[in-house]
């Protein structure tokens, strides 16, 4: 019994790997041909490149968006929200910047309640820009 | 080996659990009344300066700003010199849809009793099939029903304008819903669970901003109580692109939001989630007199 439940649970675990990007699977197969499966895609994408200044990340509404939510004393020309604190103080509450890169990434994670959206967990930010963010207001 | 199996039971149930939650006043409540007490207990706590029918007025009871912007447009919309387009477009195209009789020569208002005045106050309500129906079903039901093509439910031009002004026949009547039926109960939980789940890559719920942060300023606006939302629906809105103002209907503005959350395939206008949505949320207005084709920014 406990044997097949392991081997239930392992067979899952498998499973869960088999999620591997569709790209690849395509790309080996014999015969089939890369390019024109893949040109139309990058035809259609725009790539843009990636916004790497902390303040225009901070205050874009459709890259980063954080002053939506908290003000930035030092920059009192910025509109900005009051759901979530003020970026102040910040060595204080966040000795560890490490800590303050993995708030940005999943706050969800430190606080389940919280309204806060998890940046890097669904990739809304990069992690570079999440640690240009951290840096940037890390200075306050 | 049994501890092992426990662990990694736990470890894959715990995602689940995570994102049940958004811990805000009327989720835990079992009943549709006891949801509403809860709600009205939290605006009651946190806004007592919020009394009646004042929730109809939204993020204008939290600031003054807010208050004279909304003064402005309104003051402009029912001035004949200085009166937006689209405010006079989409009110003349509704007009003309309510009245111009349909092929077979009978009218909108021989589908509704009165002539359809204080006909919007009857919906949302509960079909036998346990099916929720809006006033815009019944609209285009009257349509059909009279060998007439339905309007598109995302369409502001047609729908939204033929809804401001049919909504508008109902001005003052109050919200008198009852969630008493087995099926109106499913129907008014089915939306409950839409309003309090996390949705999108923000993973935000509609209770976050509209019960818990309500009052609080998300960039420039107030973030608006959920009661009396529903009452004031569909408003002019202003749109940044025309520099005028558009037509929202309530379930345009349900996609709208969970465009902005990042949603990746919003709840489409006239769908069942957006139905369902619309039951909870009137019934959140119980007691709130109806008034439609306001300015909400």
């Amino acid at each position: 019994m406990k044997k097949i439940i392991f081997l239930s649970i392992l067979g899952a675990l498998i499973l869960q790997g088999c999620n591997t990007p569709a790209t690849s699977v395509a790309a080996a197969k014999p015969g089939a041909t890369p390019q024109a499966a893949t040109a139309p895609v990058e035809v259609k994408k725009e790539v843009k490149p990636i916004e790497m200044d902390a303040l225009k990340i901070m205050t874009n509404p459709n890259i980063g968006n954080c002053t939506a939510c908290h003000a930035l004393p030092n920059k009192p020309e910025i509109v900005a929200g009051d759901i979530g604190p003020p970026f102040t103080d910040m060595k204080h509450r966040f000795p560890d910047l490490a800590k303050l890169n993995a708030a940005i990434s999943d706050q969800r994670a430190l606080s389940s309640q919280t309204i806060m959206p998890p940046f890097g967990r669904n990739k809304i930010l990069t992690p570079e820009q999440i640690d240009a963010v951290a840096k940037y207001i890390y200075q306050y | 080996m049994k501890n092992f199996i426990l662990v990694l039971l736990l470890a894959f149930s715990l995602p689940a659990f995570a994102d049940s939650t958004v811990e805000t006043a009327g989720e835990s409540a079992k009943t549709a009344p006891d949801t509403l007490k809860a709600i009205q207990r939290h605006f009651k706590t946190n806004y007592p300066h919020i009394k009646g029918d004042a929730f109809v007025d939204g993020a204008m009871n939290f600031s003054r700003g807010s208050k004279q912007y909304n003064k402005m447009w309104t003051d402009r919309m029912h001035d004949d010199f200085d009166q937006p387009e689209s405010y006079a477009v989409a009110m003349a195209a509704g007009k003309k849809l309510w009245e111009t009789p349909f092929a077979n020569g009978k009218t909108f208002a021989s589908c509704f009793s009165n002539g359809g005045k204080g006909a919007a106050a009857e919906y949302p309500k509960v079909d036998a099939s346990g099916k929720v129906v809006t006033f815009e079903n019944a609209l285009n039901e009257c349509l059909v029903a009279n060998n007439e093509k339905p309007l598109e439910y995302g369409n502001m031009k047609t729908m939204g304008a033929m809804s401001i002004v049919a909504r508008g026949l109902s001005d003052g009547y109050r919200i008198k819903m009852k969630v008493s039926s087995e099926a109106e109960k499913a129907a008014f939980e089915r939306g409950k669970a839409i309003f309090y789940t996390r949705v999108g890559k923000l993973e935000q719920a509609c209770a976050h901003c509209h019960i818990k942060h309500a009052g609080n300023i998300a960039r420039t606006e107030e973030l608006s109580p959920v009661i009396g939302q529903a009452a004031h629906f569909p408003v002019f809105r202003p749109n940044k692109a025309t520099a005028d103002l558009e037509v929202v209907t309530l379930h345009k503005r349900y996609e709208g939001c969970q465009k902005n959350t990042l949603v990746e395939k919003p709840i489409k206008p006239g769908s069942t989630e957006s139905n369902d949505l619309e039951y909870f949320h009137t019934y959140i207005s119980n007691g709130m007199p109806l008034s439609t084709g306001v300015f909400r920014k």
